[in-house]
């Protein structure tokens, strides 16, 4: 009997390794590209799995001429992948000590960036019209003949009748430099000698090609550097120096996982936020327009991977709203639930108090009914909507969850491709996922390279349980606002604890927001749960109005105790303050995201 | 023994037992005392303490100490040794971790002009009750591992590759006894081609150990495909047993380290790895990868095995690195 291989439409990709027609049929979100594809500087952090590099892929020439094909682009973006490069040896590791380090450091990053421009033209020669090809072979030549006067090495020879052979020279001669340099990094292990090859700096190989294509194709160059906090520190130091000149035709677009290491440059300044460059958090973004932008993103991307895979959810319809139904059950009984806190509360309270707080109140209510009948595990977390919000901006996580759904349904699926999961079984991965991450936290394994040790993470975990109690208890108290997943504090956190957080959020454990007042006066950092973690303590993750205000003591209780510092009742020692519905509290704050704040 | 008349000779103070063995013939066999140069990467514990005490009786008392934490501190020790290194030069593998031993493999390939003979040493777990404690029965299961947490993957000192952007990334894993390490490493790389396997059916070094080995690797196929874009999963044979079958197992693979980032994460026995690391040192394009453990079971290995020579002689002399002082 022949064996169908049913084909999981949920499987994980790589944006840098899909074609451009694939990255095409998978792209879904302009409104991130349009903060990202201007003449400025940028740097864009996000934790893996946010999306950063399809954004990247997007910007790349290949994509942009499927996408707009009768458009000529006034930019180039030149790809580079830190990872895939050799930047991730202990040879550049030790030679970080190493007296040369800036200089040759300078010279090897521009081989490597010019040497992508390079190979993209080689897939793309038309980039470069005929009437101009012979200003770039000559601007090339010149550039090596500068860099080589000051030593012994010979100039290599550079193809200047065929541009297809020119490009193939150039190639070599830059990929013949970049080795020369990477085996005397190599070589400094046992050998003192001093470099003697051909130096190339910004300002003798990167700029004056730039400049070419801005002044005479009118290209910027975008040059994209993906993941950033890879580079080494000198490394990192020569990129900072160049973000920092500001030079029109070249813009450097960084992707960060909020472990970039410096932002210091060679002249021992430091580039600055917003002078020298723009800052995107790409995660934060839906927090400010309750989930519905990073939704309706989720909804798109769940929409092509299902059509791509051929599921139908009702005959000529793919609907991922009906491929993770929610529970009817669980629905029917909310439903009612609704309908009696309506005519309760309308006995007390008068107009639109009424609905308000039966909004406020619904979900709070119904988990305290499964807590009286003693089986609060059984708050279903299912439906589409529910499971986008749970991934909190990691579109992996959903990704990745909603595989393993997809596999469970197709072992219990009559047909060879289900066409949707059942709440049960959506509720098992995202509680199973949750437990995982915070099984995680104090897991040093995969944390990025930001000085921190276990025990670290051991307060940052007992943190986080402490934080998931505390909101729990608040959701199950008769509080007037009893929706809290943030915090904000009262007085200023000691350096300890300011590291301890920006850990936890480099992590993606806490998200950072901002809330400002409604006139605009003032502004109070905000640490946000991520809502990943909400199945672990039985979190309703519909929707939050409130922050806490705590003070920076009671935030290092939780870190040396945990949950068993989050007191029943929590109301009596946390001052709770409301944001975003306006009436209840004369100190109005609103949301803001990082952008917004001017961050 | 046949090593007495070594020039050089080089190993580890550790938590086991079995690091004792070689270095202990050696000077009964009229090897000089100062001649040996023996590491110490471990903390103190009542183990260490214990073969201090062994390796005092025939008269080695210098154990200098390095960071296996860093890099920079385990090169410094290493080349502090081989750097000077001349004549015949025995490198007892047995209990130095892989990066030290590839790092050493790496730097006896540089100052290869000075060198005449080169032989590794090796001794193997003893067979059950005893050996390692992975395969141990007699341990509770909560002890049955070997090293716990990941503080760093890293490429091995002499052993960068040779990475481009445009290529794709292959990584080549020998799977042993370690799930979580190897685990970490592939993670890391996220692989456009993926070679996993356990050892060659009856190349074990100690019985059951393959049996153990291909758990590893089925466990890792299932685990990966949650956390990365897995690829097509292709086959890599190699001896447990053997450092010249593993060599040749490598080479008839036919890597093609010019069009491709090839990644070698040898993470099966010692002497599996120190044939993937000579095939290293010979084709100069691949990198060698290192999951840093955060710490190792004081279980790891109960009880001594037979101690095995092997000459590397003519594989270190025949090595593409650039030798010292040739330039």
């Amino acid at each position: 009997m022949e064996t169908i291989e049913v084909k999981n439409p949920f499987e994980l990709v790589t944006a840098s390794k899909l074609t451009a027609q694939e990255a095409i049929d998978l792209w879904c979100d302009d409104k991130r590209l349009d903060r990202v594809n201007n003449k400025e500087n940028c740097f864009i952090n996000g934790h893996r799995g946010t999306g950063k590099s399809m954004l990247f892929r997007i910007l790349q020439h290949d994509c942009q001429s499927l996408l707009r094909p009768t458009t000529d682009a006034d930019f180039l973006a030149v790809y580079f992948s830190v990872r895939d490069a050799e930047f991730l040896t202990e040879e550049l590791e030790l030679f970080q000590s190493d007296a040369q380090k800036s200089v040759i450091s300078e010279s090897h990053f521009s081989l490597l960036i010019v040497k992508q421009l390079f190979v993209l033209l080689q897939g793309a020669p038309a980039l470069v019209p005929n009437a101009h090809r012979k200003e770039l072979i000559a601007l090339l030549i010149a550039c090596l003949r500068n860099a080589f006067q000051y030593c012994t090495f010979k100039i290599p020879s550079i193809d200047e009748q065929n541009f297809d052979d020119f490009l193939k020279s150039a190639i070599v001669a830059i990929e013949t430099e970049r080795s020369r340099i990477v085996a005397y990094i190599g070589l400094r292990l046992y050998e003192a000698t001093p470099f003697s090859g051909p130096l190339f700096l910004f300002d003798t190989l990167l700029a004056p090609i730039s400049d070419f294509f801005d002044d005479t194709l009118k290209k910027c160059l975008y040059i994209l550097i993906d993941d950033g906090d890879d580079l080494t520190e000198s490394h990192t130091i020569v990129l900072n120096s160049w973000i920092a000149r500001r030079r029109k035709s070249a813009v450097f677009k960084v992707s960060t996982m909020f472990g970039y290491k410096t932002y210091r440059t060679r002249s021992r300044s430091a580039i600055q936020h917003p002078h020298d460059f723009a800052l995107y958090d790409i995660a934060t973004r839906y927090m400010s327009n309750p989930a519905e932008d990073y939704v309706d993103l989720l909804s798109a991307i769940c929409t092509k991977r299902l059509q791509s895979a051929h599921i139908e959810t009702s005959p000529g319809k793919t609907d991922p709203y009906e491929f993770f139904p929610e529970d009817i059950e669980q629905s029917r009984a909310l439903e009612a639930l609704d309908q009696k806190l309506y005519e309760e509360y309308g006995k007390i309270y008068e107009g639109r108090k009424v609905r308000d707080y039966v909004y406020r109140h619904l979900t709070s209510e119904y988990v305290k009914q499964l807590a009286q009948s003693r089986s609060p595990h059984s708050f279903m977390y299912s439906g589409f909507r529910t499971l986008a919000i749970l991934s909190s901006g990691h579109v992996r996580d959903f990704i990745i969850c909603a595989q393993l759904m997809f596999d469970y349904a197709s072992r219990q699926s009559p047909t060879p491709t289900p066409n949707r999961i059942t709440p049960a079984i959506q509720n098992r991965v995202v509680r199973d996922h949750a437990d995982e991450v915070l099984g995680e936290i104090a897991d040093p394994r995969q944390k990025r390279g930001l000085h921190s040790t276990n025990e670290d993470w051991e307060e940052i975990k007992r943190f986080v349980e402490g934080l998931g109690t505390l909101f729990k208890q608040k959701m199950l108290s008769d509080d007037s606002e009893r929706r809290v997943f943030s915090f904000a504090f009262q007085d200023e956190p000691n350096e300890k604890l300011k590291r301890l957080l920006e850990l936890a959020v480099a992590e993606g454990y806490l998200m950072k927001g901002y809330i400002s007042r409604k006139e605009g006066t003032g502004r109070r950092t905000l640490y946000v749960l991520t809502r990943r973690l909400a199945p672990a303590f039985n979190l309703d993750v519909s929707s939050y109005s409130g922050y806490l205000s705590v003070k920076s003591d009671r935030v290092l209780d939780l870190m040396q105790h945990g949950a068993s510092r989050a007191p029943d009742g929590a109301s009596n020692l946390e001052q709770m303050t409301l944001f975003d519905d306006g009436s209840n509290t004369p100190d109005q704050w609103v949301f803001i995201s990082p952008e917004e704040a001017g961050l | 023994m046949a090593t007495s008349t070594s020039s050089c000779f080089i190993g580890a103070l550790s938590f086991e037992e079995r690091c004792t063995l070689a270095p202990i013939r050696f000077v009964q066999s009229g090897g000089n005392t100062d001649s040996v140069h023996l590491v110490k990467l471990a903390g103190d514990s009542p183990q260490v303490a214990e073969n201090v005490e062994r390796f005092k009786k025939v008269g080695l008392t210098r154990f200098p100490m390095s960071d296996r934490f860093s890099s920079r501190s385990l090169w410094d020790w290493i080349w502090s040794v081989v750097r000077v290194a001349e004549g015949d030069v025995d490198v007892d593998a047995t209990c130095l971790p892989r990066e030290v031993l590839g790092m050493l493999l790496f730097a006896l390939s540089v100052r290869r002009q000075k060198l005449n003979r080169i032989q590794l040493l090796y001794v193997s777990a003893p067979p059950s009750p005893g050996g390692y404690a992975t395969q141990n029965q007699s341990l509770k299961q909560e002890e049955q591992w070997l090293t716990k947490g990941v503080v760093t993957i890293r490429s091995i000192l002499g052993f960068p590759g040779n990475f481009d952007s445009e290529k794709r990334r292959h990584l080549v894993a020998l799977a042993g006894h370690e799930f979580e390490r190897l685990l970490n490493i592939i993670v890391f790389y996220e692989p456009d081609r993926l070679s996993l396997s356990s050892e060659r059916k009856g190349t074990s070094t100690v019985d059951g150990a393959g049996d153990y080995s291909n758990k590893v690797e089925v466990e890792l196929r299932q685990e990966l495909r949650q956390k990365i874009p897995l690829p097509k999963i292709e086959e890599v044979s190699f001896s447990a047993n053997s450092i010249t079958a593993t060599y040749s197992s490598l080479e008839a693979m036919q890597l093609d380290s010019v069009n491709e980032n090839v990644i070698l994460a040898a993470m099966n026995t010692k002497l599996s790895f120190v044939g993937a690391a000579l095939f290293a040192l010979h084709e100069r394009n691949m990198r060698m990868v290192y999951a840093v453990p955060e710490r190792y079971n004081p279980l790891y290995c109960q009880g001594v095995g037979k101690l095995q020579e092997f000459d590397i002689t003519d594989l270190i002399k025949s090595a593409k690195t650039r030798a010292m002082g040739s330039i």
